[in-house]
């Protein structure tokens, strides 16, 4: 599923360890962060005090998950890859960067209406 | 399910200042016990009395408020607005001779547009007849010209202080239909509370002519009577052109005390007084618009023998014929009196729902508008309804102008009664019992009553009713209710005298 997610955006990389290995690790793990911040967003905090709630609480948050994914698929490329600098990296974290924003629309949506204090933000 | 209704009974400007009393204690969710209705019937010959007015206005509020702050309304016995307070018109689905009744808490007088000689002379036939001799005899008619004199006073503006009229009045009370209704209304359980002034016309004369024309029915003889009369508790200023007199007070007040010594013991079965040395002199208005006086500790006392009445179990009624006589005291004699000088009864039974009022009052009003951008706030739709919806406009009302005017105008009053600080914040609101924020190393460590605590609790009970009350408006008022509750429990206990 991640490979055809990422090849979507990315293009076909000829290197076949992104297939085999980046894709479905990163993939994975963007997926769990997401709802990670989205579960303490929503539900840790979301219910247990009125202390981080807000539409700003909740794009902090989120700026704070989509850096992790840009850093994590960029670090995670470098290190299997064992190459320094690659353009492609580039593009592979920013498209990364770009479903852990749409993971955490998505995890907001589901757990939203579990919330007390948050179960209107951002919408 | 209880049947047993109360009809109180408030005549003239006292007994309806004392009904807009009761009025405040049943929203504050006052319990009543083994009561289905409790029928406010406000008498008063002047129509545009304001006192009557203010205390209607608060009553129709009230109404409306019950009416849709709850969904099983015929079941509700605990919160706020609790009490079924109703008009005699919410009998008619039980019966059918009510065509016609207004759903009103007014028993309205016919004719009274007049003087009291047009009244007695509707044709002007007793002109030079020896009855308008005797008319002249009985009643003062020295100025002819001058409309204080007891022949020309005009009935509809009271009977300002002149309870010879007022009787001759009441007499005729048993012609309207509303009376016809009240009699045929009263089912064998029901309780009757009368309550009057004995120092004025309206209620002095009309007191013990209500319990005339009441029990002349054989059905409503076995039926318990309780009665407050209000002795003199205020002064007017002097004024020469005015019918009422204060001077006159005391007077009138033994007159009529002797008067219902002989003809009422045993006739009614709690025999309620109250008086307070008058140190307050209110303008001498002589009915109407201007007649608008101030609450006052007296009245909250007086309804609160209402309550007394209401839930005084069966068994503890003297035996036919005899009655009971009660008065109410205080602990200590102050100027100004808060919470501390009641007695535990009274305390836990009136003091502690109207210190729940009175938080729900400032969180409404003050707190929630701040709150505007909380998940509760949004879930109940509060932005719009707030201005747009007549159950908040009826609840906002009822807040602003009818209980918070209430207790300003009693903390204005001599005797002042002040159990609140209103202009303070919810951690000082309750007189003499601040509750403690505690700081260490100018950190807040205890903050009592604060906006964080506000939004924690409105949010996880609102989270909590929801699943319980889908409607909106009436999660909100049970909401209103509990965070009432949890401001209570922060306070721990009603201030008392060590």
């Amino acid at each position: 599923m991640f490979e055809f997610l990422y090849e979507l955006l990315c293009g076909q990389n000829p290197d076949p360890i992104f297939a085999s290995d980046i894709y479905p690790f990163v993939g994975l793990f963007t997926l769990i962060f997401a709802f990670v911040f989205a579960l303490v967003f929503y539900i840790i905090l979301g219910r247990a005090r009125p202390v981080w709630d807000k539409t700003v609480h909740w794009v902090i948050t989120m700026v704070i998950l989509l850096i992790i994914a840009f850093g994590f698929a960029y670090n995670h490329a470098q290190t299997v890859t064992e190459e320094s600098e690659n353009s492609f990296f580039y593009t592979f974290a920013m498209v990364n960067t770009l479903y852990a924003f749409i993971y955490y629309m998505l995890f907001s949506i589901l757990l939203k209406r579990f919330s007390i204090f948050a179960k209107r933000t951002p919408f | 399910m209880p049947t047993r209704n109360t009809f109180v009974f408030g005549i003239g400007g006292t007994g309806a200042r004392i009904v807009r009393s009761l009025t405040m204690l049943l929203a504050a969710g006052t319990k009543l016990n083994d009561t289905n209705k409790i029928i406010p019937v406000i008498i008063d010959v002047d129509a545009d009395n304001a006192d009557t007015s203010r205390a209607l206005a608060a009553l129709k509020t009230y109404k409306y408020i019950r009416d849709h702050g709850y969904s099983n309304a015929e079941e509700i016995r605990d919160g706020f607005f609790n009490a079924n307070l109703n008009t005699l018109s919410s009998i008619t689905s039980e019966n059918d001779y009510s065509e016609g009744l207004d759903d009103s808490f007014q028993l309205q007088f016919e004719n009274l547009e007049k003087s009291f000689i047009e009244y007695l002379d509707p044709r002007g036939e007793l002109v030079g007849d020896i009855n308008m001799d005797l008319l002249e005899a009985l009643y003062d008619n020295s100025n002819h010209d001058d409309p204080n004199t007891e022949l020309n006073l005009k009935l509809n503006q009271g009977f300002k202080g002149n309870p010879n009229i007022g009787s001759v009045v009441f007499n005729n009370l048993s012609n309207t239909k509303e009376f016809k209704f009240v009699l045929k209304s009263i089912g064998e359980n029901d309780r009757i509370f009368i309550v009057s002034s004995i120092f004025g016309g309206t209620g002095s004369s009309g007191f013990p002519q209500l319990v005339k024309l009441l029990q002349q029915e054989e059905k409503l003889r076995g039926n318990k009577y309780g009665a407050l009369t209000v002795m003199p508790y205020f002064n007017v200023t002097d004024d020469s052109n005015s019918a009422i007199n204060s001077d006159m007070f005391n007077s009138k007040t033994e007159a009529a005390l002797s008067y219902y010594l002989k003809y009422l013991n045993g006739k009614i079965n709690c025999f309620y007084q109250l008086w307070d040395r008058p140190l307050k002199q209110y303008e001498n208005k002589q009915g109407g618009v201007e007649q608008k006086n101030s609450a006052h500790l007296i009245e909250l006392i007086g309804a609160t023998a209402i309550i007394d009445f209401v839930n005084k179990p069966d068994g503890n009624f003297a035996s036919k014929g005899q009655t009971q006589y009660f008065d109410f005291g205080i602990k200590k004699e102050d100027q100004v009196i808060d919470i501390r000088h009641f007695y535990p009864n009274t305390a836990k039974t009136v003091m502690e729902p109207l210190t729940l009022l009175t938080y729900a009052m400032k969180i409404y009003l003050e707190n929630l508008p701040e709150l505007r951008n909380e998940a509760f706030y949004k879930e109940l739709n509060l932005s719009d309804k707030y201005s747009n919806n007549a159950f908040y406009q009826n609840l906002t009302a009822f807040f602003s102008v009818h209980y918070k005017n209430w207790l300003v105008e009693m903390s204005g009053n001599e005797r002042t009664f002040q159990p609140f600080n209103l202009a303070q914040d919810l951690n000082a609101l309750v007189r003499e019992k601040p509750i403690e924020v505690k700081k260490v190393l100018g950190i807040v460590t205890k903050p009592g009553i604060s906006d964080a605590f506000l939004k924690t609790e409105l949010g996880k009970l609102e989270d909590e009713l929801k699943k319980s009350i889908p409607d909106q408006d009436k999660r909100f008022f049970k909401l209103l209710n509990r965070i009432a509750l949890e401001c209570y429990k922060k306070l721990e206990a009603l201030p008392s005298m060590i």
